[in-house]
C-alpha cells in the first residue's frame, strides 16, 4: 500500500518489484486488500502483454494515511523523548 | 516489547514508506519528459499547419503528426507507474492546450492565414501549457 498511496496507478509488476515479493505472495496481498476494499485490480493489455493495474480507493488511501500518520506520531515521540533526555536537569534555585 | 522498540519500528516503518514514495515519484519522472517531447511537438507542427499552403508537405505533415502521437501513446502506455495527482494535473494541461489550439487555428485560419507573424508566436502559446506543466513537475 506504501507503494500505490505515492501513485495514481501502478503495474502489478512494479509494486512486485518495488517491495521485492513474489508474484504469488503479492496475488495473495491484492486479493485481501480488495476483499477489504482498499484496493483496485484492473487488467488490460499493452500490445499483446497482458497488464495488472493497481490503485488504492479513497477507503484504502484513507485507512494508509491513518496508519501512517500513526506511525509517524509514534516515531516523532521517539525524537522528542531523546531531546528531553539531551536537555540539562532544570534547576528551581540558583 | 518495550516503548522503545515500538518507536523505533514505527521510525523504520515510516523511514521504508518515504523510501517508496520516493521510488515512485523517480520512476515516475516519465511524464516530464513526455511534456517536453509533446510541447515540442506542438511547438514545432502549429506553424507548419498553418504556414503550409497544402500539397505533398501538407500530407508528409499530417502523416508525421499521426505517427508522433502514436508513438508517444504507445511510450506512455508502457509506462509501470503514474505518480500519485498525475491524471488530474495531466487534464489541466491538455485542457488549457485544447482552449489555446481552439483559439489559435480559428484566428489563424479566419484573419491571419498563412501570416508567419500570427503562426510561429501561435505554437509557443499551443506548447506552452506543456512546457509549464513541465517545469511545475520537474520542481515537484
Amino acid at each position: 500500500m506504501a507503494t500505490l498511496v505515492a501513485a495514481d496507478k501502478a503495474e502489478f509488476s512494479f509494486v512486485r518489484d518495488t517491495v521485492e515479493v513474489s508474484d504469488s505472495v503479492l496475488s495473495r496481498q491484492v486479493s485481501t486488500l480488495e476483499a477489504a476494499g482498499y484496493v483496485k485490480a484492473i487488467k488490460g493489455y499493452v500490445g499483446k502483454r497482458p497488464r495488472t493495474w493497481l490503485s488504492l480507493t479513497p477507503e484504502g488511501r484513507a485507512a494508509f494515511d491513518a496508519h501512517l500518520t500513526a506511525l509517524r506520531t509514534i516515531a516523532a515521540s521517539a525524537i522528542t523523548a531523546s531531546d528531553n533526555q539531551d536537555q540539562p536537569p532544570h534547576q528551581d534555585r540558583p | 516489547m518495550d516503548h522503545s522498540q515500538h518507536q523505533a519500528e514505527a521510525a523504520s516503518a515510516v523511514e521504508h514508506a518515504d523510501r517508496i514514495a520516493r521510488g515512485v515519484a523517480e520512476r515516475s519522472r516519465w511524464y516530464t519528459r513526455f511534456l517536453v517531447v509533446f510541447g515540442i511537438g506542438v511547438l514545432l507542427v502549429t506553424p507548419l499547419w498553418g504556414l503550409l499552403t497544402g500539397g505533398v508537405a501538407s500530407v508528409v505533415l499530417n502523416i508525421a503528426w499521426v505517427v508522433f502521437v502514436i508513438a508517444i501513446t504507445v511510450y506512455v502506455r508502457r509506462q509501470p507507474v503514474a505518480a500519485r495527482g498525475m491524471a488530474r494535473r495531466y487534464r489541466w494541461v491538455i485542457g488549457a492546450f485544447a482552449a489555446i489550439y481552439a483559439l489559435v487555428l480559428v484566428g489563424g485560419f479566419t484573419a491571419f492565414p498563412h501570416n508567419p507573424t500570427w503562426w510561429i508566436p501561435s505554437g509557443l502559446a499551443a506548447a506552452a501549457p506543456f512546457f509549464i506543466g513541465a517545469y511545475l513537475e520537474h520542481r515537484r
